[in-house]
């Protein structure tokens, strides 16, 4: 366990330096000084010079690399352009916003997808289960976007009863808080919810076709017990995977979501930061989400092992 | 005769049906986009500003008294060409990458692997908006953006399916008879990734042009005036209260063409790998 843990860890180092370089590679990319982009066409030439002394811009692009890795390990992102304010400091105050908006997600979708799809598969091929199947698969094509603008249309505009733009915190104001929420969480959700449905619906139905689940009622296990203690702990540790890779599609999904409900993300401050030319900003979120994701898939795979002792690296 | 009526026997299943039927209402409005529409999509009339669905403007119109049917018809071909040419794009390039690195190996195989680990690290809308931050909103600019985000999907598979069938006799028989490296890879290797390739290929149509909507509903994808299902979305929602029917038909149209592809992409895996049926 311990091996694989940190084979997998180590796994993780190269994969995370590559997305640096790829950053990096990507702001070089940008037309003009590098320096200027980084602080901003108006800027005070002394800023400038210091900058450009910061980012090691007479060295080769190798060590520009190096002294910019450097620069990120002391968590040193450089200067929002916008606002003059620390990038890492910035994102990780908007994180909050998004972090919430995506766990509630998560939790929510985890709690209604696992029943729902274990039930699909129990009562397969029956009118429930065709009928739980098209829910999906409707709710699969419908984007988070448009979701969060009916949403707005009908809890809104037409019955007035949830708040659709703006932001209040839920640590200062749970209930209020919730009520902002609401809307954003439930628009990011459905999508996600249906494919993880679907996911535990057929990475159940391969769980009841072995043998063991046969034995199991054979021997005249209760039905309930045959798939709670028997079939849900195996067809878990696929759905286990698509956790992690829905972490990907949720903070994409936010970066949409946010702007559609106007909250003060991560993916808001993305969007605004393309607009504004605040390359700084685009440079922090696009390191700090996939960041996140590497480690997210990082902790799946390390807990997947418990889940399905079979697998070893 | 009898063998080639079966192997089409999937097209008339139900999920193949409707969603072949769908995709072809949305190719419709884009032929009617792209050959004539009732009105013309940029033309501004202030008289007619936020109409109701009414005989003369069947969907309504925009803020810009823009028709709303003649636009989304437009876009419709906008959407559809985007999609096509980043799909394209992706299996192309990640096809050819794969293919090398699977086939070479070595470094060459562990350089690109690292890679497109390190691709797949950004979900995919966020790869597309970092590159088109940098190289700003335009029409083809947007299909580079997608087909980079979804090319390592390609390479993947295709570098998985070379590595399985590098070692088979087919493929020394191909050498032996003194054919380059380039020939049997093309002639012999790159057609057993065909079948996953449309699977995901199908996969990626749809996920593309769901990308390229919420790229244009951010502002980000294809400009204006040019018009987009997106674009559409953004704007209308300025307008909720006075003409919410601005807000339903664009979304509609997206949510029925990924509706066609996610329905026609099922009856296509089911066929093409009958270990998946009815899972």
């Amino acid at each position: 366990m311990l091996t694989y843990t940190f084979k997998r860890l180590l796994m993780t180092v190269p994969t995370l330096v590559i997305v640096a370089m790829l950053v990096f590679a990507l702001m070089r990319l940008v037309p003009g000084d590098p320096a200027a982009v980084m602080v901003g066409d108006l800027a005070d030439p002394h800023v400038l010079e210091e900058v450009r002394r910061n980012l090691a811009l007479d060295e080769p692009l190798l060590v520009q690399f190096g002294t910019w890795l450097g620069n990120l390990a002391k968590g040193d992102l450089g200067h929002s352009i916008m606002t003059g304010e620390p990038v890492l400091e910035a994102m990780l105050r908007r994180f909050g916003v998004t972090a919430q908006v995506v766990l509630f997600s998560i939790v929510l979708a985890v709690l209604v997808a696992i029943p729902a799809g274990l039930l699909a598969a129990w009562r397969q091929n029956t009118r429930l289960d065709l009928a739980m199947m098209f829910a999906v698969i409707l709710c699969v094509s419908v984007p988070s976007f448009w979701m969060g603008i009916l949403l707005i249309l009908l809890f809104g505009v037409q019955l007035g009863w949830l708040p659709t733009i703006g932001y209040v915190s839920i640590t200062e104001d749970f209930a209020a808080g919730i009520r902002y929420l609401a809307l954003p969480v439930l628009a990011l959700l459905l999508g996600e919810m249906a494919s993880l449905t679907r996911m535990m619906r057929s990475s159940t139905l391969e769980v009841l076709r072995l043998e063991y689940i046969t034995h199991a009622r054979a021997k005249g296990l209760p039905e309930h017990l045959v798939l709670l203690r028997h079939a849900l702990p195996n067809a878990f540790a696929p759905v286990l995977t698509l956790l992690g890779l829905m972490l990907g599609s949720l903070l994409g999904g936010a970066v949409v979501i946010e702007t559609v409900f106007t909250l003060p993300g991560l993916g808001r401050f993305l969007v605004d930061g393309i607009y504004a030319r605040d390359y700084p900003v685009v440079q922090g979120t696009l390191l700090l989400v996939a960041g996140l994701y590497v480690l997210a898939n990082l902790v799946v795979d390390v807990l997947y092992p418990l889940f399905d002792p079979r697998v070893r690296l | 005769m009898r063998r080639r009526r079966e192997s089409f026997a999937w097209l008339a299943r139900p999920n193949a049906v409707v969603g072949l039927s769908l995709l072809g209402v949305i190719g419709l409005l884009a032929i009617i986009g792209a050959a004539a529409t009732p009105y013309d999509p940029l033309v501004l009339s202030y008289e007619d500003r936020l109409e109701a669905p009414s005989r003369e403007h069947w969907l309504g119109t925009d803020q810009f008294g823009r028709d709303t049917f003649s636009r989304l018809a437009v876009a419709a071909g906008t959407s559809l060409t985007v999609s096509v040419l980043t799909v394209a794009f992706a299996l192309v390039t990640g096809t050819l990458v794969g293919a090398v690195a699977g086939y070479v190996g070595g470094w060459c195989d562990r350089i690109v692997m690292m890679l497109v680990e390190a691709l797949m690290a950004f979900p995919g809308i966020l790869l597309a908006l970092g590159i088109m931050a940098v190289i700003g909103p335009r029409r083809y600019g947007v299909v580079l953006a997608l087909g980079l985000a979804y090319a390592p999907n390609v390479v993947r598979v295709v570098r998985g399916v070379v590595l399985s069938v590098r070692e088979k006799e087919f493929v020394e028989a191909s050498r032996a008879l003194g054919n380059s490296g380039a020939y049997t890879v093309l002639s012999h290797v790159v057609p057993a990734c065909i079948s996953p390739l449309t699977v995901i290929g199908t996969a990626m149509f749809g996920g593309a042009l769901l990308t390229e909507s919420a790229l244009s509903f951010l502002g980000l994808g294809v400009p204006p005036p040019a018009p987009t299902w997106g674009g559409m979305l953004s704007d209308a929602t300025l307008y909720m209260s006075v003409a919410p029917w601005l807000s339903v038909f664009p979304g509609l149209a997206i949510s029925a063409t990924l509706l066609g592809v996610n329905l026609f992409g099922d009856a296509l895996r089911d066929r093409l790998d009958p270990r998946m049926r009815g899972l």
